[in-house]
């Protein structure tokens, strides 16, 4: 078990360091932070100067080396924009993202159970699905045939503009976090009912579900044995949806002026702040590929086999 | 029967319960609401990157923010004149020396009083390159202050500057004793009307107004700074009633704000003249026909008209917008011709055989409308033959190829501005050695150096006015308009939106609240 879990985390630390890498390498091609943050009608010496005490003058190779040694050491340089270290204002952002995150997370898990158990007990019932059993679904899949931004702008527009239930933006209260919350939680219902749902309907087409019901199980008992059963597929699509709705932040806390590290990765990179983008995305990444270890190593508990398979040679 | 099927519903249903009950308890206050308590919530495109006020020269945020928590020697109020804030009055006492005389009631929040000595320690603090502040460059002649007596102060020049004036009205003024032990970029404490009661960076800011503030009591005693990025953002902001004010809008949203009758919209000039500068150092826009020839070709009216909703009018053939001082009433602008233009074109030795290949660069979404202007110039340029290639890139890459490689394409979509409104400062990006000029014209070069140190009224817009018929003739660029400023506030708010971005709390009030 301890050797797949090194595995598992030397992996992660990889994906850390090749995604960071890309990231430094097209940020630092992209042009010179100084000529942004000179003011208007500075001479070329002052721009100059201004690389030169940015130290953005010095060969990229040695710029790569400096930042990954105080990235280890948990350093990053000033924001240029806000002129604090970097990592401060990113975790001071930190709560607003992971709040967002969790409720929607939390959301699209309750969603998708429902919507996922609501079809598959039709199933167990032995209908023929019908509209009354696959009209959540039918919702779900328009879902993921619209792209978030929009749902979110229309969700503005419905309780924000025109019922005026909810703010249209900002995060004063636990009513702003409602729209977002359910824009972020649209991108990932739809893959994730989907899983369950069919992953459920496979498992209930099994002999041990027929068996049960000969026995004379409950049909709530059987349902539940067979949602276990589902679980493994379901886990594996949560993880890698996480790391997507962690992607969708960055959308959806624009749209909802959501002060959070989404929000903040894109005023960075507007700002030409390298090293406030280059610590934001560091949380991203990390964030993203921490989560996947989690699930990888809740496959270890969900079904022991892969612990076997992996540490037993 | 105990399904888990129903109960995953219960929970779902209890959830939304609970978030509905949950966002009735918050309420988000309306504009009424707000003018009972006199709050103003403004909405900013762009977050509030420092509190140093010598550390930024955004109007539209940092700067109008901070502006309500410091006080500079002078102020300029929104009818662009220039009045006083912790100076009363003002002369020149020679041509290279202003002495101010400051208001005796000048404290900051913690009660130390606004003297000579501050202004000194102000004017070292920003003077000294060491530092490396980003206001410095708008005081390039700013030599040092003298102490006359405790409320006389000299500000001296290197050789006589008509323009300090509208740049101290950028000078805030921090107080010296307390950045001793407190870093100004992330704290303030100032002598102006409010104080700032709670910030993180980049996030939303909130002012109190100060009770014991020196000068008059502004009426608003509360405003909420919002930072709201997208523009959709803004335009719903406003719609739901969220946003009190929000400038710097789209002329895209016009119709939708318009439409709204507890908004007010007003519209205006930025400060900001929008234009295609053209490259007269190398290629086809070295020779004046050419560029003549662009101007004629692009029917200005008709892109202000259907692109930015006719809220602008074309410049007269001037870099400058009418509210610097400095602006020309003497010049037009080229008026649409497209047979001239084919005319002109010819004589420079391109017709159908040889057509005029250009390449006309625009950065991608900076400014408002830029990728869409540029498409409608290419289409006009087309038509009298000229085949302009459209390169869109970020920002970062255009302004790398313009000031760092010196490299600038045939023509390239810009708008730019001085803040402090001084012809001499936005000129100055025209001069010959300016890496943002691309054009080496000794008459003009000659003519702004010249007005920037005469000290005459009358003699120094002479030669402004020289100047601006110089470029009007030369056409280093092929003139637009400049760009539109497009405002919404609550309709019971009383404010006066302004050309020079500048969104401030003491200049609200609500009506028949006060």
């Amino acid at each position: 078990m301890l050797r797949f879990v090194l595995r598992r985390l030397g992996l992660t630390l990889v994906a850390v360091w090749g995604a960071l890498s890309a990231v430094f390498l097209v940020l630092h091609s992209s042009g010179n932070p100084a000529v942004m943050m000179a003011p208007v009608g500075a001479s070329e010496e002052q721009i100059a100067a201004l690389g030169r005490a940015l130290g953005y003058d010095r060969p990229l190779a040695e710029q790569y080396v400096t930042f990954f040694g105080d990235a280890l050491r948990g350093q990053f340089p000033d924001s240029l924009t806000f002129q604090q270290p970097a990592l401060t204002v990113v975790t001071d952002r930190l709560p607003a993202t992971l709040t967002l995150a969790a409720t929607a997370l939390v959301l699209a898990c309750v969603v998708a159970a429902a919507v996922g158990l609501w079809s598959g007990a039709g199933v167990l019932r032995g209908r023929r699905p019908g509209a009354a059993r696959e009209w959540p679904m039918g919702l779900v899949f328009l879902a993921q045939s619209v792209p978030g931004f929009f749902i979110g702008v229309l969700l503005v527009w419905i309780f924000g503009v025109r019922l005026q239930w909810l703010p249209t933006s900002g995060a004063s209260g636990a009513g702003a976090l409602v729209l977002p919350a359910i824009t972020l939680a649209c991108g990932v219902v739809p893959p994730l009912a989907r899983v369950f749902r069919n992953s459920l309907t496979g498992e209930l087409a099994r002999p041990y579900t027929r068996t049960g019901l000969a026995l004379g199980m409950r049909r709530g008992r059987v349902l539940r044995h067979a949602a276990h059963g589902s679980m493994l597929p379901t886990v594996t699509v949560l993880g890698l949806e996480a790391g997507a709705l962690l992607g969708g932040t960055v959308i959806v806390e624009n749209v909802f002026s959501w002060p959070g590290v989404g929000q903040l990765v894109i005023t960075a990179l507007q700002n030409e702040d390298y090293p406030l983008v280059l610590a934001d995305l560091t949380f991203l990444i990390t964030a993203f590929v921490v989560v996947n270890l989690v699930v990888d190593l809740l496959y270890g508990v969900l079904d022991p086999r892969v612990r076997h398979s992996n540490g037993g040679h | 029967m105990r399904s888990p099927t129903r109960r995953g519903f219960l929970g779902l249903g209890a959830g939304l319960a609970l978030a509905a009950t949950l966002s009735g308890c918050v309420g988000t206050g309306t504009a009424a609401t707000r003018a009972t308590d006199s709050s103003v919530v403004i909405g900013l495109s762009a977050a509030v990157n420092t509190l140093d006020p010598m550390n930024t020269t955004s109007v539209g945020s940092d700067l109008s923010v901070l502006s309500s928590v410091y006080s500079s020697l002078v102020t300029r109020r929104p009818d662009l004149t220039i009045g006083p804030d912790a100076a009363t009055s003002w002369d020149r006492v020679e041509p290279d020396r202003w002495r101010f005389r400051l208001n005796e009631k000048a404290a900051f929040a913690d009660g130390t009083p606004l003297d000579a000595d501050v202004v000194v320690w102000n004017v070292e603090r920003l003077t000294d390159q060491d530092n490396g502040l980003r206001m410095t460059s708008n005081f390039a002649s700013l030599l040092r202050a003298e102490k006359v007596d405790d409320h006389t102060v000299d500000l001296v020049t290197d050789g006589p500057d008509a323009d300090l004036l509208g740049a101290l009205s950028f000078l805030y003024l921090l107080s010296p004793d307390w950045t001793e032990d407190h870093d100004p970029a992330t704290a303030t404490m100032g002598s102006g009307p409010y104080e700032i009661t709670d910030y993180a960076a980049g996030g939303n800011v909130e002012l109190r107004a100060r009770d014991d503030y020196w000068g008059t009591a502004p009426d608003i005693d509360r405003v909420t700074y919002r930072i709201t990025p997208s523009e959709a953002a803004r335009v719903s902001g406003l719609l739901s009633g969220e946003l009190d004010v929000v400038a710097g809008l789209d002329p895209q949203d016009l119709e939708r704000l318009r439409t709204d009758r507890a908004l007010e919209v007003q519209q205006s000039d930025t400060t900001r003249m929008a234009f295609i500068k053209l490259n007269t150092l190398k290629g086809p826009m070295k020779d004046v026909r050419v560029r003549r020839a662009v101007n004629y070709a692009v029917d200005k009216e008709s892109i202000a008209t259907s692109l930015l909703g006719g809220t602008v009018a074309p410049s007269p053939g001037q870099l400058l917008t009418s509210d610097y001082a400095g602006y020309s009433d003497d010049t037009s602008g080229y008026p649409y011709d497209p047979e001239k233009a084919e005319e002109l074109l010819a004589e420079a030795g391109y017709g159908s055989g040889n057509p005029l290949r250009v390449e006309l660069t625009v950065p991608s979404g900076q400014y408002v409308a830029g990728d869409l202007i540029a498409q409608a110039v290419t289409q006009q340029l087309s038509e009298v033959g000229v085949r302009a290639r459209i390169n869109s890139v970020p920002f970062t890459v255009y302004m790398q190829k313009y000031l760092v490689d010196q490299d600038m394409s045939d023509m390239q979509y810009i708008t730019q501005a001085w803040p402090t409104l001084a012809a001499g400062g936005l000129y100055n990006l025209f001069v010959s050695d300016s890496p943002y000029a691309y054009w080496k014209d000794a008459e003009f070069t000659d003519a702004v150096t010249r007005a920037r140190t005469e000290t005459d009224q009358d003699e120094r817009d002479a030669l402004y006015a020289d100047a601006a018929e110089r470029a009007r003739a030369q056409a280093p660029v092929l003139f637009l308009f400049p760009q539109p400023g497009i405002a919404a506030s609550s309709d019971g708010l009383d404010w006066q939106a302004r050309p020079d971005d500048w969104v401030r709390p003491a200049e609200m009030s609500w009506k028949g609240n006060d």
